[in-house]
């Protein structure tokens, strides 16, 4: 034996022992990332990874390697009491479960009754699954049903091996397998800037039991079978479960609203709890890994754990109009806290920031979004296009104030009126997009101006700013929020610039100066709790 | 025939044989993936997010080209991304372990094909409360550390019999396949 052959032996005793280690999830970082030097660095090393990996896959994967064969000689049972006792604590499980498991097949009893004729169209839509899979157009029902055949291997954590154990074990038992359920247990009905990590969703698809949807932006309503509403607030993470008015809430925000008899007891798990809706309003913010916290806003649901252990049996809590819980991922322990509503609608507020005066241009050079309409109530044929400050016209306007934008300047001859002022119209345009709801917009702006910003017309609509002459704008930033006239698409917004010409101030071009920056903001929806009719706008 | 039927009929076939493509090799693509990231529930998220990709791109795939490496290659950019998605909570190997591990797996398939044939056998051999307790820790909704509160018994001593009866069916298979002078 070589040298080297007793090197990849030592590896492959080292994989042994560290390989087990990280099937059970229970090797640390060091143990981790030693398991990833050996297999990096010797084949017989990964040849071993690979067959105990192979046996791995084989016990828990998608096959009937598990299933009872006949006993031949065997080994001492050194698992007697261990397995004794997880059969028991099985068995507890499986007894707590066994009345949710009914009740559930009983609603889908009374769904399929009611949605009889609904059922067969849907059945004829099976196809509906293949533009969630991205696929778009019909299918025929039988290529449907062979895609539908996959499916059930590609369940979560409902897969398969699960669900084979249980029906295994409820068929020992004599319980007759739950009837068939239709696997599109909800829609998509409403999203605002949605973006999906996995695929491209639009309103109207069907979702169908086992798919997971990730948020990345935006929002989207889900509406169960039964009629419950879900809205998602990105990022979140849901995943469809096995159950025509229940989802799993994986990670982020969601609100619950369920309106009608049948959308009652909407089940929404979550890591931490079971959230079970008895006719409510209600948010659950699953954001945070170290806790979840549910908000109720109107009516009740009941709190339960989602695990149930030996120790933690299930203890449901109530929580009503105006309550919240906090539960601790570590202790699983449940703090009430006040229901707080902003917590479901900070982020619902949209801004988008408005290009500022002469913002990435050079010195002298023109901004094609400005121009000068008009100077002391005499139009401008053709209006001036303004240029960046070159810095000479006028060395004392601030430069520092504002980030986002530069003066815009214009000196030229013009005779000193009698008042010494002069009245500069500026004009700008500027799109709301239509998907913003425009009672809900304001333009926040932030000026300098030389030396007065007398006034702004909003759509032709004129807005008094500021005629104090004695506090000129041109020294320090001011600002103003437009909230009225605003419309949805391009909008023109003319500034009214009076320019004051300095008593001793003898020259005929008395430069005339601009600069702007603000932000186009949606703000939240009111805090009424009318999240459909505020985000969705249907 | 119009131009929306033909399209229709071009999508049935192409779902058609993605269904009859992927039902054939979805375990070969199940143990492709476990072999990358060693847990059950992440082989089964990627799988999942692959075989959308799969789907999506079955117009590209040319017929005379055998399906599993080509879908091999969507499991382990999934793989890829799954990782980085995960980085925060899961430990996975580094992209040089991934790729030299994905080559042997190739390689070695009959091999694997051969061992699988085999731990049939050696599950024979096991009393049926040893299938139990394997039913248990891979077949439950349950990780080891539920099983060993559930029944009392400490994590250590639930992994140490996980460990031996383990590596008791990997030497049952060893011998098997000697016996059949497959190894």
């Amino acid at each position: 034996m070589t040298a080297s052959d007793d090197q990849h032996n030592a590896a492959v005793a080292e994989v042994a022992d560290l390989l087990p280690l990280a099937l059970e999830g229970l090797a640390d970082t060091d143990q981790f990332s030693r398991l990833n030097a050996l297999l990096r660095d010797h084949a017989a090393a990964r040849l071993y990874y690979l067959q105990y990996i192979e046996l791995h896959a084989e016990l828990g994967g998608p096959t009937d390697i598990l299933v009872a064969t006949e006993t031949c000689d065997v080994p001492p049972d050194v698992f007697r009491e261990v397995i004794d006792d997880a059969l028991k604590a099985r068995h507890r499980r499986e007894l707590e479960s066994q009345a949710q498991e009914q009740l559930e097949r009983n609603l889908q009893r009374e769904h399929e009754k009611q949605l009889a004729a609904a059922t067969s169209v849907d059945r004829g839509k099976l196809q509906i699954i293949i533009p969630v899979w991205a696929v778009i157009g019909s299918a025929a029902a039988a290529a449907a049903l062979i895609v539908l055949a996959v499916l059930p291997f590609l369940k979560n954590d409902t897969a398969a091996p699960q669900q084979q154990a249980v029906q295994q074990d409820t068929q020992v038992q004599g319980v007759p397998a739950p009837p068939e359920q239709d696997p599109i247990v909800a829609t998509l009905t409403a999203t605002r800037d949605a973006q999906w990590a996995q695929t491209d969703l639009a309103p109207d698809d069907r979702l169908i039991a086992g798919q997971r949807l990730t948020l990345t932006a935006g929002f989207a309503e889900i509406t169960t079978s039964r009629g419950a509403v879900a809205i998602l607030e990105a990022p979140t993470t849901i995943e469809l479960i096995d159950s025509p008015n229940a989802l799993r809430l994986i990670t982020g925000k969601l609100i619950g609203i369920c309106e009608t008899d049948s959308s009652k007891d909407f089940l929404v798990r979550t890591p931490q709890v079971d959230v079970t809706d008895l006719g409510t309003r209600f948010g659950i913010d699953a954001s945070n890994q170290d806790s979840v916290e549910v908000h109720v806003f109107q009516g009740e649901v009941e709190v339960s754990r989602s695990t149930f252990t030996a120790d933690s049996p299930h203890q449901p809590q109530r929580l009503l109009k105006g309550e919240a819980a906090r539960i601790s991922s570590d202790t699983q322990r449940l703090d009430r806290i006040a229901a707080d509503v902003s917590l479901f609608e900070t982020t619902a507020a949209r801004e988008i920031r408005l290009p500022g005066t002469g913002e990435g241009l050079e010195a002298g050079q023109p901004d094609p979004n400005w121009q000068i309409i008009s100077v002391d109530g005499r139009p401008l044929e053709p209006p001036h296009i303004l240029n960046v400050d070159s810095g000479n016209d006028y060395n004392s306007w601030p430069t520092t104030d504002l980030s986002k934008s530069q003066w815009l300047s214009w000196k030229h001859d013009i005779e000193r009126p009698a008042d010494g002022r002069n009245t500069y119209l500026f004009q700008t345009h500027f799109e709301i997009p239509g998907s913003m709801d425009i009672e809900r917009v304001q333009v926040a702006l932030r000026y300098l101006a030389d030396n007065q910003l007398a006034a702004v017309h909003v759509n032709g609509h004129r807005l008094a700013i500021d005629s104090d002459i004695a506090d000129p704008s041109v020294r320090e930033v001011r600002s103003f929020t437009i909230e009225k006239h605003l419309v949805a698409g391009q909008n023109k917004i003319v500034f009214e610039v009076m320019n004051l010409w300095p008593a001793t101030y003898l020259h005929k071009s008395n430069p005339v100066g601009l600069r702007v920056e603000g932000e186009l903001k949606e703000l939240a929806p009111a805090t009424n709790g009318n999240w459909r009719q505020r985000i969705f706008k249907p | 025939m119009d131009e929306s039927q033909r399209d229709i009929n071009a999508l049935n076939d192409l779902s058609e044989e993605f269904a009859r493509l992927y039902t054939s090799n979805q375990q070969t693509l199940y143990r492709y993936a476990i072999s990358l990231v060693m847990r059950h529930e992440d082989a089964m998220d990627i799988l999942q997010e692959a075989s959308v990709a799969i789907l999506r791109k079955m117009g590209s795939y040319q017929r005379d080209k055998p399906f599993l490496p080509w879908a091999r290659r969507f499991v382990y950019l999934e793989v890829l991304r799954y990782r980085k998605s995960k980085a925060r909570s899961i430990a996975m190997f580094d992209t040089e372990v991934l790729e030299q591990i994905s080559l042997d797996a190739e390689q070695i398939e009959p091999l694997l094909e051969h061992r699988r044939t085999a731990l049939r056998g050696c599950m024979t051999k096991l009393t049926p409360k040893q299938q139990e307790l394997l039913q248990i820790r891979y077949s439950e909704d349950t990780n080891i550390h539920e099983v060993a509160e559930a029944s009392g018994r400490s994590v250590h001593t639930l992994y140490d019999q996980l460990k031996r009866l383990r590596s008791a069916l990997m030497e049952c298979i060893d011998r098997q396949l000697r016996k059949d002078g497959l190894a």
